[in-house]
Formats: structure tokens, sequence, C-alpha cells
């Protein structure tokens, strides 16, 4: 049987264990990454286990902080971002045309979110990262701007920004039928 | 809740709830590691290159540098960009900073591959994001041999005030072992575009 992760990390002296905090938060992390990759399965799995390498390795600091998951979702968005900019990337973002999405039709309500979808994984990695958080992870702009290093202003800026790009290429409401 | 943020959140919720199990990440973190030390044995004849161009700028080579440069930095390093310097990307920066070299030492972002760099340290005149204080290192590719005004110059050096902005090299915390970033990241400093990237930075 291999050495237990743990022997040297956390131990049993009441501190979590660095395995149990994997087993409580790994399914919770994947998840996070795997929103903010657009359904990445690769690129998710690959984000939580550079997240909790770097935990790992500073496990005692870690575990002996507020939270050990938000510390985790730092390092994760912070990859993410950072892998973001690597990438080779034909996304630009999304321009709105003047005249919105075309005709109404009887499906517009689904055309409209799958647009927003589009649009949503069209955003640069730092917008994104600010729009999961906020709505994905239920976080206020003071725990983003904590999580990512970023001013609050910063935040509500990137957020602002976002939301009216989103916006700009839904349909109008009102629009006339026929 | 507005209509629209309401539509992002169903959307991240769906997304979500397709999100696979995760396998054995203990099993996975615990390879990574072992690859790791792998590549650490291996490094240092990796960082043998980079330990070279800090000696040299140490003890020489005795070109002054650029005074009075414009725009992007050119320094030595191989590769393409991946992403191009604008006010649109700006903000992807986990940090950025106006500062004046002061001195150059071992890289501090660790070894790995990749470019070979060196670490500057700076004296910092104004933080736009990620950073406090008066002082940082961060990780620059190598100055090179430019000709600048019809005079062989180093493109930086100690005296020479930048821009730069960058990002922690393995993730995490802005500073954590900090990249400046290439590619018109890191450009001569300039009061104009100084005040764009404080406009930027809000």
């Amino acid at each position: 049987m291999s050495r237990p992760l743990q022997r040297r990390r956390g131990g049993r002296d009441g501190g979590v264990t660095f395995e149990e905090f994997v087993a409580a938060s790994g399914s919770r992390l994947l998840r996070l990454a795997y929103v903010l990759t657009s359904g990445d399965a690769g690129r998710a799995e690959d984000l939580v286990q550079t997240a909790l390498l770097d935990m790992y390795r500073h496990w005692r600091r870690v575990a002996a902080a507020d939270s050990p998951e938000a510390y985790a979702r730092r390092v994760l968005v912070n990859a993410f971002i950072s892998a973001g900019r690597r990438r080779s990337s034909s996304e630009r973002p999304f321009e709105a045309t003047p005249d919105g999405l075309g005709a109404p039709d009887p499906a517009e309500g689904v055309a409209a979110r799958a647009e927003v979808r589009a649009l949503l994984e069209s955003l640069a990695p730092r917008a994104r990262a600010v729009l999961v958080l906020r709505y994905y992870a239920d976080l206020d702009d003071a725990a983003i701007s904590a999580e990512m290093g970023i001013a609050a202003s910063t935040v509500r800026a990137t957020a602002s920004r976002a939301l009216a790009t989103l916006r700009a290429a839904q349909p109008a409401g009102g629009r006339a039928d026929g | 809740m507005a209509d629209v943020e309401r539509t992002v959140r169903d959307e991240l919720a769906v997304l979500a709830a397709t999100a696979p199990e995760p396998g054995d990440l203990v099993g996975a973190v615990r390879r990574r590691l072992r690859r790791r030390r792998r590549a650490l044995v291996a490094g240092p004849l990796a960082g043998v290159a980079a330990v070279s161009v800090v000696v040299a700028l140490v003890t020489g080579p005795s070109l002054p540098p650029v005074v009075g440069g414009v725009g992007e930095v050119a320094a030595g390093g191989a590769g393409s960009c991946h992403e191009m310097y604008s006010t649109e990307t700006l903000p992807d920066a986990q940090f950025a900073f106006d500062g004046t070299v002061t001195g150059f030492g071992r890289p501090v972002s660790g070894g790995g591959g990749g470019p070979s760099y060196v670490g500057v340290k700076f004296t910092v005149h104004r933080w736009f994001e990620g950073g406090s204080g008066d002082a940082v290192t961060v990780d620059l590719q190598a100055p090179v041999t430019v000709v600048w005004a019809s005079e062989e110059s180093m493109s930086y050096g100690v005296g020479t005030r930048l821009l730069v902005a960058g990002a922690a090299r393995w993730g995490g915390a802005p500073l954590d072992k900090p990249v400046a970033w290439p590619c018109g990241f890191t450009r001569y400093w300039d009061a104009q575009t100084a005040a764009t990237w404080a406009q930027v930075f809000g």
C-alpha cells in the first residue's frame, strides 16, 4: 500500500488532513473548474490538480487558514486566468449588432439563452471568472476581490462590462411580432 | 434580479449539473508531485543559462541601458505571443506597476523550462494592481542589445523606468513567483500610457 499523503501533513491532532479536505471539497472544486472552463472536463481536472498540488505543498499553512476551500478557489481561478492568457485563442469579445439577434420567433427564449451561453464562453478569462464567482459560487464582490487579488472596484467594473455585453445581445423587449 | 443576471445564473447552474465526478484526485496530486520532483532534480542544468545571464549583467557588458525608450521593451527568450497587449487584454494581468529597475538577481519564479528569466528588482512608484509597497522583484526575460539613437544599448537596465504587467507564473496570488509578461505588457514608461493603465485598473 502506498504511503498516505497525510502522514506528514496535518496529522490527526484535530486538524483536517489533506486527504480529508479533498474528499470533502473535491467535487465542489471540480464543478467550479468545469463551469469556469465552459464544460471542458480535461482542463477542469487539470485546474483542480494544480490547485490541490499547491495546497499540498503548503498544507500546514493552508490548513491553519480560515477557509482552505477559499484558498483552493483562489489558486484555481488564478490558474484559469493565467492559462487563458497563454492559450492561443481565436475568441474575441462579442460585439452586439445594432439590430440585436434577428427576427423574433417562437423559440426566441431558447435562442436567447443559447446566445447568452455562447457569449459567456467568449468572455475574457477574468471577466468569466468574476461572473462565475458571483453567479455560480454566490460570492459577494468583497470575497471575489480577495480571492482574485484585484480591487473590489475592478470586480464591479469587470462584471458591469460583461453584463452590458450580454444585455446588448439580448432581443429588445416589446419587439413587434411578424 | 435583472433578466440577464438570472439567465447567467441559470446557465451556469445547468452547466455545473453536467460536471463529472472527480476521480482519484489525491492519487493525481501524488503523481504530479513525483513528476515535479524529477523535474527539480533535472532543473539545475536549465538554471545554468539563467545564472550566466545574471553574471553577465552584474560584471558586464558595459553597455548602458536605453534612455528615453518608447513602447514595448525588447527582451530575450523565444516563443510567439499568445496574447498581445491592448487595453482590452491588460486587465487580465494579476499585477501591474510603474517602477524603476534597481538591480538584477536570480529568477524568483522557479525553474521548469520555458523562457530564460532573470530576477529584476524594482523601486515601485505606483501599483496599479495586485501589490503594495515600494519594492518588488519580478522575473523578466533578459535584456538584449539594441540600437537606440544610433548607439548600442541594453534594452533595459538599472535606472530604466518601466510599466510592468504580469501574473503569478504557476497560479496563486499575484506576486507568488511573479513573471512580467512580454508582447507589449512590459513597456517603457510614459505619462500617457501610465494614465491609461491607471484608468484601466480603476
